[in-house]
């Protein structure tokens, strides 16, 4: 495929502003995580599998591209520290280089599955994306690239095991690729594919699995990592944050005291609702696979023990889907929601100042920061802004984009701000 | 292209494994980094009030015009009576004991008090010179506890007190000599109150060394892993960055427990809460920004500890699988930044961030509306 000049102005674009944040930013707990497994490798040759804080695959794609930097301050290249920053700046500029090259990939494989540059450009100039991968340092974009890329597979081959590799690959990344493909295992299924497709795609699989995950067994860790990651994502664990129901429970303040396996419940409900679709076969598989993914994100954001990054999946997925449906207002709209939970993440959650120069006691915008209440506002506004990316995604009505929806999301925003922060409603309701 | 570049890094991540000088990172980490492993156990009385007489025992007011009663019968019973008045009121109630610290006295506790009134405990003593000290502080989890009208059992370190107040000093010749319980109102608060100190004992504490790669199992009320790193390559506690221990635990019913890493007499990190009512495997994080409390038993000073603290119950059974306590050269800051002017990289921020990706995508909508990108 050729990259026309105004793609290739729209990718310069984004690689500047990534490569213009990476050095000076990042997320000083998450850096520190990543840059000590990495320095270990490099200084002690310790492979740091058994404590390292996700999955593994992670930790092997960060080795690959810390590597170069390595060698460039064993030549003698000089590195700078940044404020509080946990990570040197070039140094973070390497450990973020994977999120941003998946950027790009995301960006590429866009273009090639809608024709059309505006999604692509929709998402790869999306600040949410920008954040995450060029600021945060955390690797969302590393899971979404062969997601997106699964997809694109089984829609220009009409299904078939390389896609569903895809998906696996993307598992391994961050357990939601696993969503898709168990979506791949369903069609498989009601397609009937039992002695070619279906035992290549779970075998094969599983194979891919027992490979990346040997290693954490070999080194003794295979036990932190059921407890840490698996259990705690599927629910079957209060991990080390407590059980709570993600946004939904942060707005209704439930608080159980058990545990809450409710991505489990998400994800069988997704394949049963895929199957049904599917096996009525009124519109396309590829189609709906991209559909039921995307409604898996909405249930795993709303439902779940959700973090913000998450809410990054449902941009390329809503950009890729609305393109397909003819949904305009769905594409402005995903770009619009990851304005806005850029915003509402940097000054909320982490604080302008803590990405910025790595210290979280300084706040710099202090009345949009600092605040009373501030998960409160924080969940209220992200679960309306979803419920409204739900509405743009499957409403008859909300097909097109009016340029009215933007001073109305900042209305809703300010209408909180005043009705939780100034009047202090939900510590009259009791929730904040 | 691709598979080169891939191949060319993977082959730069094995030739340059361990290369680089170790000067930006530590880890002290598996089981030979472990000098010793102890358990404690509250199990040695050295001394008990048997609440059978008031006359150790003393009554004190804020205001002259108050009226209280005592009466023992294997409890203390102090029973209040306060009248609304605008301003703050108490009532002490308080004995002389003479607990050396060097004894590491530990007072173990159980008293109940009204709902409604606020009640604490203080500690006091004198050092070998005679001076004074108190082992209390206004910010302490000691003082201003409101009454749950329900037995509450508090284990209370003489010297950890001591020490939170008045830093590292001798124990030697120093002892505790005064112990002050009291209820206190608000302005405006009336009505009769009741605080019972229905069990006063103290214990020194006894220590228990074991192997920690075996399981273990006895009543313990806290475990302690003494590290043997020295201080190498010269990082400081504010460069510690995280800590990790796994192991497998069983603990009381009510056991809730909390992990702190301690330099010396110094918490340098602390983890979250966790329960284990069965035998569970149990992965803990330890880091400077989770610190909230103290642990509420010390034995060890001057070393690299890692202290397993219940907050309730006791612990039944421990095997440790392993642990890693890591050093960056820039670690997680959790002190406030020298002065910094914010308008010139608040500036930087918001236009990398916001202005100019937004500007390009208007830009580009409007250029390529109703577009179709032909890939060739």
């Amino acid at each position: 495929m050729k990259i026309t000049t105004p793609a290739s102005a729209v990718l310069l674009s984004g690689l500047g502003i990534r490569f213009g944040l990476a050095p000076f930013t990042g997320h000083p707990g998450d850096i520190a995580l990543f840059v000590t497994s990495q320095r270990l490798f490099y200084q002690t040759g310790t492979i740091d599998l058994k404590y390292f804080p996700t999955l593994p695959t992670i930790y092997y794609m960060q080795l690959l591209f810390y590597a170069p930097y390595q060698l460039l301050r064993l030549l003698g290249m000089p590195d700078f520290q940044y404020y509080d920053h946990t990570a040197m700046m070039i140094e973070s500029l390497f450990l973020k280089l994977p999120s941003i090259l998946c950027d790009v990939g995301i960006f590429v494989v866009l273009l090639s599955f809608t024709r059309k540059l505006n999604p692509a450009t929709l998402f790869f100039l999306n600040p949410f994306p920008i954040l995450l991968s060029s600021v945060w340092g955390t690797y969302d974009s590393m899971m979404l690239f062969p997601l997106i890329l699964g997809l694109y597979i089984f829609a220009t081959r009409n299904g078939g095991t390389a896609s569903t590799v895809m998906f696996v690959f993307s598992g391994l990344l961050k357990l939601f690729g696993f969503v898709s493909f168990a979506l791949a295992i369903c069609d498989s299924i009601i397609r009937r594919r039992f002695r070619d497709e279906l035992p290549l795609e779970v075998v094969g699989g599983l194979a891919i699995v027992a490979v990346v995950l040997f290693p954490v067994f070999l080194l003794g860790g295979f036990s932190s990592f059921l407890q840490v990651l698996v259990y705690r994502f599927i629910g079957l664990s209060s991990g080390t944050g407590g059980t709570h129901y993600g946004l939904i429970g942060e707005v209704l303040k439930i608080e159980p005291s058990g545990i809450l396996p409710t991505l489990p419940i998400a994800i069988v409900l997704t394949c049963v609702g895929y199957s049904y679709e599917s096996s009525r076969a009124k519109q396309s598989r590829s189609l709906l696979l991209v559909k039921w993914t995307l409604v898996a994100g909405f249930a795993f954001n709303l439902f779940s023990a959700s973090q913000p990054q998450w809410l990054s999946w449902l941009i390329p997925l809503g950009i890729l889907y609305g393109s397909f449906t003819g949904r305009v207002g769905l594409q402005y709209f995903a770009y619009l929601f990851g304005v806005l939970s850029t915003f509402l993440t940097i000054t909320l959650l982490q604080g302008v100042s803590y990405m910025l120069i790595g210290n979280s006691t300084a706040f710099i915008l202090g009345y949009i920061e600092s605040i009373p209440g501030s998960v409160f506002l924080y969940a209220v506004m992200t679960t309306t802004m979803i419920v409204m990316l739900c509405g743009y995604s499957f409403s008859k009505k909300l097909k097109s984009f009016g340029l009215e929806v933007i001073p109305l999301t900042v209305l809703l925003y300010v209408q909180a701000y005043f009705w939780i922060v100034i009047v202090g409603v939900g510590r009259f309701l009791g929730v904040s | 292209m691709l598979v080169i570049a891939v191949v060319i890094m993977a082959s730069m991540v094995v030739v340059l494994r361990g290369k680089n000088q170790q000067t930006t990172v530590l880890n002290v980490s598996n089981l030979n980094s472990l000098e010793s492993a102890n358990y404690i156990r509250l199990n040695n009385t050295i001394w008990q009030d048997p609440l059978t007489d008031t006359s150790q025992w003393h009554v004190g007011y804020s205001q002259p015009n108050m009226t209280a009663r005592v009466t023992a019968n294997g409890a203390i019973h102090l029973n209040a009576t306060i009248a609304s008045e605008p301003y703050p009121q108490a009532i002490n109630l308080y004995r002389s004991v003479n607990l050396p610290l060097t004894q590491n006295p530990i007072l173990i506790i159980s008293l109940d008090a009204s709902v409604g009134i606020h009640y604490g405990i203080r500690i006091a003593g004198q050092d070998s010179s005679g001076l004074p000290f108190q082992s209390w502080s206004e910010s302490s989890y000691l003082q201003h506890r409101s009454g749950l009208g329900k037995i509450e059992n508090l284990t209370v370190s003489a010297l950890v007190e001591a020490y939170k107040v008045n830093g590292i000093f001798s124990a030697a010749g120093s002892r505790i000599n005064s112990l002050l319980f009291y209820i206190e109102s608000t302005p405006g608060q009336a009505g009769q109150f009741v605080l019972d100190v229905d069990g006063l004992r103290v214990v020194a504490p006894n220590q228990y060394r074991f192997n920690a790669a075996s399981q273990v199992q006895e009543t313990m009320d806290e475990i302690t892993l003494t590290l043997n790193y020295t201080g190498v390559l010269g990082f400081a506690d504010s460069q510690f960055a995280q800590g990790y221990i796994d192991y497998y635990v069983k603990g009381t019913l009510d056991l809730d427990y909390t992990v702190y890493f301690m330099h010396g007499l110094t918490v340098v990190g602390q983890g979250f809460e966790y329960s284990a009512r069965s035998l569970t495997y149990n992965i803990a994080t330890f880091s400077a920004s989770k610190i909230t409390s103290y642990p509420p038993l010390l034995v060890d000073n001057n070393t690299f500890l890692i202290v397993l603290s219940p907050l309730r119950g006791s612990f039944l059974s421990f095997r440790l699988g392993g642990l890693s306590v890591r050093y960056l050269s820039q670690a997680p800051s959790t002190t406030a930044p020298t002065e910094i002017d914010p308008s010139a990289i608040l500036a930087y921020y918001l236009i990398f961030l916001f202005v100019t990706p937004v500007a390009i995508v208007i830009l580009v909508s409007r250029l390529l509306s109703n577009e179709n990108y032909h890939a060739s």
